[in-house]
């Protein structure tokens, strides 16, 4: 159940239908209906009644049903009627609020009228520019302002009347009776504007969240402002402006593309739940270098894969196939885990060194010719190809991006850094850490 | 960060530079390898360049799901139990 801004009006969305009044009081949320029949008492007016009216919401909305409908339009004209009321800036606003409010009974095309005021250009600048920036593209986003905006205008005066009126419930009077009404059902009505603004203000929410700009957080809000201003007063729609608002519309457009497109970026980005733009470009430019990798590690197992039986470790270099820096063949893994690690120790410093490699993007597919030669170009290295556990192992680096790839399993460690700090820069932290874990597990 | 956004003050009211994303979106350029290889690459646009990157994420999964489908065809063709399996299953994700 929500009081929206429809055509003009606020009306009271309920799940059927939101003009038909008889429908209204079954419709109501029972927040909503407690809140419009709690404060009910008109023509019954007693403060007992009040009391019962929350216990017995059907029973109440059977019997009273007239009376809902005239809580409902009551509700949904609070805004107009005292909107209308601060509008009018001749119309003393407390005191004479009260009395001039149009009576319970009145039809529902009178909504329609007091909205008029809300939405016809106003000397109140600020709130018609507002209202009126319902008339532009921003309709939807204007339409919640203006339900918000109601909102505030109404709970402020709801509050006044109500701390005023509290003394005078006695409703035997055909005055006093147009009178208690108001003053019950503001009192119950300052638990609506909240609502109103509770459902306003996440969307809203979501709506910063959404358009946060490139560099124009606020300025949506401003040129729409500006626009209207210009429309309203007519006069100064120059050349020089209308090129301006038609700059303004071409960069909101671009600035719309801009961040569909980063929302469908952070769609396909893992657990990104940041809000801000440079951090998930972050994320993103950070995850596409793992992602990456991962794919070139995949390509090269499944071009080792043929390869991977014992005869062939000699051949087998770890002094890289020109690929980034962490990549080191396979079978280097599987000898270090079948080998004592005894032998780690005697064979870390020569046998670690690594070429620097940069980072390429595009892995050349491994090449066996390749690996041979370059694998016989190391002698010392083939001579202890049996003991290759100190050959560095699968990418440590890998590990910032295993919350990526949820890779808890992954236990390539790097036995470089020991020996060639020079050879790689990042990873070396994270070797570092990984070197010393390698002795246990293996 | 918040100096520099500050002093933007006119360009409207961001708390992130626009520098800052500029200097972003050009190391993701430079990560995107059809942008990278093109003629004229300082004119690229940022919604261009998020569009590449999207479409080269999905790439990656595509071909992420390729190779893990062939690995793990290549792990029924060799002894569950050895050293290589272990590697091509961790390799799998």
């Amino acid at each position: 159940m929500e009081l929206l801004w429809q055509d003009g009006q606020v009306v009271v969305k309920s799940q059927r239908s939101p003009r038909k009044p008889h429908d209204h009081s079954v419709n109501l949320s029972p927040s909503v209906a407690a809140a419009v029949r709690g404060g009910s008492p008109a023509p019954v007016g007693d403060p007992l009644l009040l009391q019962h009216h929350h216990q017995q919401q059907l029973e109440d909305a059977v019997n009273n049903n007239h009376l809902f409908i005239q809580e409902d339009e009551m509700s949904s004209w609070l805004f107009s009627d005292f909107c209308s009321d601060l509008l009018l800036p001749s119309a003393p606003v407390v005191t004479s609020s009260v009395p001039s409010c149009p009576l319970p009974a009145l039809p529902p095309p009178k909504r329609l009228d007091s909205f008029g005021h809300f939405s016809r250009p106003n000397p109140l600048a600020d709130e018609a520019t507002v209202v009126d920036s319902s008339d532009t593209p921003m309709a939807t986003r204007a339409s919640e302002d203006a339900t918000r905006v109601g909102a505030q205008f109404a709970s402020p005066v709801v509050r006044a009347a109500s701390s005023r009126d509290q003394a005078g419930t006695s409703p035997s009077s055909a005055s006093s009776a147009s009178a208690d009404p108001i003053p019950s059902t503001k009192t119950e009505d300052v638990a609506c504007p909240p609502k109103v603004a509770e459902d306003g203000a996440p969307e809203e929410r979501k709506r910063k969240a959404r358009d946060c700009d490139w560099s124009n957080d606020g300025e949506d809000v401003e040129p729409v402002l500006n626009d209207d201003k210009r429309v309203s007063r007519g006069s100064s729609s120059t050349k020089r402006s209308r090129a301006a608002e038609v700059h303004n519309q071409s960069e909101r457009r671009r600035r719309d593309r801009i961040n569909e497109k980063m929302r469908a970026l952070q769609e396909l980005i893992p657990h990104c739940n940041k809000a801000d733009k440079a951090s998930m470009l972050d994320e993103a430019i950070g995850y596409l270098k793992s992602l990456q990798m991962q794919v070139q590690m995949m390509s090269m197992g499944c071009g080792m894969m043929p390869m991977m039986f014992p005869g062939m470790q000699q051949y087998i270099p770890h002094t890289g196939m020109g690929m980034n820096r962490p990549m080191i063949p396979f079978p280097n893994v599987f000898n270090s885990s079948t080998l004592p690690t005894a032998s780690v120790g005697p064979h870390m410093g020569p046998g670690s060194r690594f070429p620097a490699f940069q980072m390429s993007p595009r892995i050349p597919a491994p090449d066996p010719s390749r690996i041979l030669h370059s694998s016989q170009s190391d002698a010392t290295l083939s001579s202890s190809s049996l003991q290759n556990s100190n050959l560095p192992r699968m990418p440590g680096f890998m590990d910032p991006y295993q919350n990526f790839f949820g890779l808890p399993h992954m236990h390539f460690h790097f036995q470089l850094s020991q020996a060639s700090t020079s050879s790689s820069a990042k990873p070396t932290t994270s070797k570092a850490g990984e070197t010393s874990q390698k002795e246990s597990p293996d | 960060m918040s100096s520099r956004s500050r002093s933007s003050r006119h360009q409207g009211s961001s708390r992130i530079s626009d520098d800052q994303i500029v200097d972003l979106i050009s190391k993701l350029r430079s990560l995107l390898p059809e942008i990278r290889n093109r003629r004229r690459s300082d004119k690229v646009s940022a919604s261009k360049v998020l569009q590449e990157t999207c479409n080269y994420i999905r790439n990656l999964h595509q071909e992420v799901d390729d190779l893990s489908e062939r690995l793990s065809q290549l792990l029924q063709s060799i002894d569950p139990d050895s050293a290589e399996a272990s590697i091509i299953r961790s390799l799998i994700m």
